[in-house]
């Protein structure tokens, strides 16, 4: 099922998508706090409406080339998770009856590769990205 | 009519009298004569089988309705209140207890089993009991059992909508002590302005705001106090099953139940107390017969005591059982690898019987089926800590054991001693420091691998927080180590940090996905200036 | 003017469904109760035109609670509340003055119907 409404952005110059219905809102980069103990792949904390929510560098953690910032941050429905993930940039909001075409993806956190005005564009699984953040937190930190 | 309205109202309203029939059940099991508890138990399921009448629940109802009629045998005297009654309405209260989960998740059903109500309705009195074991009081006479704290309750009701009391949704409480905590925080970024403008009106202001907000922060949280009690039923069911289970007689007492605690604690201290509960009955207590061979009573006592020491609350669980052995607890440690033959040798006593907080220790040859389930006494302390509060084990050989929590009655707002380790800063609650240290390098000393330094005659191990949090080790230019005093592994530990950035008062926030999975963390707090910190959870750390 | 209901019950579910059904009837609920002291003593203060009464409820029963509002009022208006299988008990509480019967669970019309033929007497 593609979502309704999707949020299309940039990532390490590909073309990402995501169900804007799951993201609370496209901030500017804004005042991180490094927290003790994380993966490289969280930048710290930010404070989205008194949450304090966590702010992963999404090129990072899947392994593409980050442009430096500013770039954009994409923080999710508090209600979904306590995340903002930093993007290089938002290109478009766009409607699902402007998929042309849909492919299956190939890996847990891509649902689907869509073809859009903008192009082919990767559809992120966010539910699959939380559920892989939290595992990778689940070993204890560096021991002594 | 349209009954989906209804529908919140019902699952509140029924887990009331659930838990009053719960609880009935034990008051009744202590004094079956109690007329006023044989009145309550029977309204309760009344009053349960209507309502689930008028939300149309017929599985809710066929329950209810055998609990009721049940009861009318006991209330009209055509039945005595024994075990086997209470089993079945405590067997009643668990299918309802489902079949309402079911209810607010709008799942379909879980269906009674089919003879429920019909044992319920064949149920017959059972033969009388064989000659009690000499030196134990025939079961019919519960006089030496009853104390203050098992005394059989007034038969009480659910708290209905008296005059000057309304219903508040726990969310709405949720948000209530949020808002309270930004205030807080908001406070402090006022105070940091206040002393860059030197403005004594503002100063003053300020501080009355502070004022204000204390007595604000208060009222919240006695809004957010809930009895003790309200976790009790719980615990006296499954004392009352693992003795059963286990084949000792078992004697619970319960006091303090009346004292007021944060209803978010409480929530949270259910599965530990359940845990040491659990060791208490499983491991603690004695079979019968070897307890006369010791000239103790055959049955044995557990204790779960809760009182209050101004904003304070202890909760004791205690037993006359067979107690730990330091000794024995150091070579197990010793055995399993968790500290070395020299460190054993270290420890105080008291400090050996903390060693059953360290993960992957038990004592226990066996894990039996009892207590082997589910948390161990690393994550009681875990649990404990993350509240707070710390735990004290006592344990006299062959006279039994006491664990003793000390916890604050509220938890969102704590004071942390903030600390800097390279780039990042950590707040950790005062409750874990025992004391702060200025160390000069020469006062360390060299012991193998490992360094310490002497504080009241003791060789205490120094750690780097900056190394169990994987950040480049602090210089210290000046020479001078701050570091600050904790109990880990049942002894105490230095450590080391980079800075001390002062004592806050911090309002915490737990933390939501992902982080609420990560260890070592037990949520955040904003500073004055807006900066976020993370609270370290020392247990989950070291 | 509308008449004035008083309406007793142990449970607040009970009570909630069956101030919305009066509301909704035109009626004005003057007064709720949780027990038989309770109903007592409020019927005492607001003598509404009509009480629905529930029988088992802790501090005096229904039948009890009865009993003393007849005496305060041999024309008081009392509807009792009872569910099936109490059979035993409408005769207790016809005996004891009560004008009429409604059975749990609340069926909305009938219990509309009952109060308004009690009500006109």
């Amino acid at each position: 099922m593609i979502p309704e409404r999707l949020i299309l952005f940039i990532l390490g110059g590909e073309e990402f998508a995501c169900s804007l219905q799951q993201i609370g809102e496209v901030m500017e980069p804004q005042q991180s706090y490094p927290f003790a103990g994380a993966p490289a792949h969280y930048l710290g904390l930010i404070n989205f409406h008194g949450n304090l929510t966590a702010l992963v560098d999404l090129a990072l953690y899947l392994g593409l080339k980050s442009r430096p910032l500013p770039g954009k941050l994409l923080v999710l429905d508090p209600r979904l998770a306590h995340l903002a993930l930093k993007v290089d940039g938002v290109s478009a909001i766009i409607a699902s009856d402007l998929v042309t075409g849909e492919e299956p993806g190939d890996d847990p956190l891509t649902e689907a590769y869509l073809e859009t005005p903008r192009g082919r564009v990767r559809l992120l699984q966010l539910e699959a990205l939380i559920d892989e953040l939290e595992n990778g937190l689940k070993q204890p930190p560096a021991r002594i | 009519m349209d009954m989906s309205q209804y529908k919140s109202l019902f699952l509140s309203e029924s887990r009331e009298y659930l838990k009053t029939i719960a609880d009935q059940v034990v008051a009744l099991e202590q004094a079956p004569a109690e007329r006023s508890a044989v009145d309550a138990l029977f309204r309760g399921a009344h009053s349960l089988k209507g309502m689930a009448a008028s939300m149309e629940y017929g599985d809710v109802v066929v329950v209810a309705h055998s609990m009721e009629d049940l009861m009318a045998r006991v209330r009209d005297g055509a039945l005595c209140f024994e075990a086997g009654v209470a089993d079945l309405l405590l067997e009643g209260v668990d299918l309802i207890d489902v079949m309402l989960a079911d209810v607010e998740a709008d799942r379909e059903c879980t269906p009674p089993p089919g003879d429920f109500a019909e044992r319920l309705r064949g149920y017959t009195p059972a033969p009388p009991k064989k000659q009690a074991p000499a030196g134990e009081p025939p079961a019919e006479h519960p006089a030496p059992q009853a104390q203050p704290g098992g005394e059989p309750e007034k038969a009480k009701e659910p708290a209905g909508e008296a005059s000057g009391t309304v219903r508040v949704k726990t969310e709405l409480l949720d948000h209530l002590i949020n808002l309270t905590g930004e205030l807080v925080t908001n406070k402090h970024r006022l105070l940091n302005v206040a002393q860059e403008v030197a403005s004594p009106a503002l100063n003053d202001a300020v501080s009355e705001t502070g004022k204000l907000l204390r007595a604000l922060h208060d009222e919240v949280m006695k809004v957010r106090l809930m009895p003790f009690e309200a976790i009790c039923d719980r615990f006296q069911r499954s004392v009352r099953s693992l003795a059963k289970k286990s084949g000792k007689e078992i004697n619970f007492e319960l006091s303090g139940r009346e004292i007021g605690m944060d209803r978010g604690m409480l929530e949270q201290l259910v599965d530990p107390l359940n845990h040491i509960l659990r060791n208490a009955v499983d491991h603690g207590m004695e079979e019968s017969a070897e307890r006369a061979a010791q000239g103790k009573p055959p049955r044995g006592t557990v204790k779960l005591s809760v009182s209050r020491d101004r904003d304070r609350i202890s909760i004791q669980v205690s037993d006359d059982g067979r107690g730990m052995e330091p000794q024995k607890m150091i070579e197990a440690a010793v055995a399993k690898g968790v500290i070395t033959p020299e460190e054993g040798a270290l420890l105080s006593p008291r400090q050996a019987l903390m060693l059953s907080c360290i993960p992957g220790f038990s004592t226990a040859k066996v894990v039996t089926d009892i207590s082997g389930r589910g948390v161990g006494m690393d994550a009681v302390n875990a649990a404990i800590q993350k509240l707070g509060g710390t735990l004290v084990i006592e344990s006299e050989p062959g006279q039994g054991s006491t664990f003793t929590l000390r916890l604050p009655m509220t938890i969102a707002i704590i004071h942390a001693l903030v600390v800097q380790c390279g780039n990042v800063k950590g707040a950790v609650p005062v409750t874990g420091v025992l004391r702060t240290v200025e160390l000069a390098r020469h006062q360390i000393e060299t012991m193998g691998k490992r360094q310490m330094f002497q504080l009241d005659g003791e060789a205490i191990p120094l750690l780097s927080l900056n190394r169990v949090l994987g950040l480049p080790l602090g210089r210290f230019p000046n020479g001078i180590l701050p570091l600050f005093v904790t109990e880990a592994k049942g002894r105490r530990v230095g450590i080391v940090v980079d800075r001390f950035l002062g004592q806050h008062e911090l309002f915490v926030k737990p933390f939501g996905r992902p982080l609420c999975k990560m260890a070592g963390l037990a949520g955040g707090a904003t500073l004055g200036d807006g900066e976020i910190v993370t609270i370290l959870d020392l247990a989950g750390l070291l | 003017m509308a008449t004035t209901v008083m309406i007793v019950d142990d449970s607040l579910f009970m009570r909630k469904m069956l101030r919305d059904i009066l509301t909704e009837e035109g009626y004005e609920i003057t007064a709720e109760a949780s027990d038989g002291d309770e109903a007592v003593a409020r019927y005492r203060e607001c003598r509404p035109d009509l009480v629905t009464l529930d029988i088992v409820m802790p501090n005096k029963t229904g039948i009890e609670a009865l009993q003393i509002i007849m005496a305060l009022n041999p024309q008081a208006r009392v509807v009792m509340c009872s569910a099936i299988g109490q059979e035993s008990m409408t005769e207790a509480a016809a005996k004891a003055g009560a004008k009429a019967f409604i059975l749990k669970p609340f069926n909305p019309e009938l219990v509309a119907r009952t109060l308004r033929e009690v009500a006109e007497g």
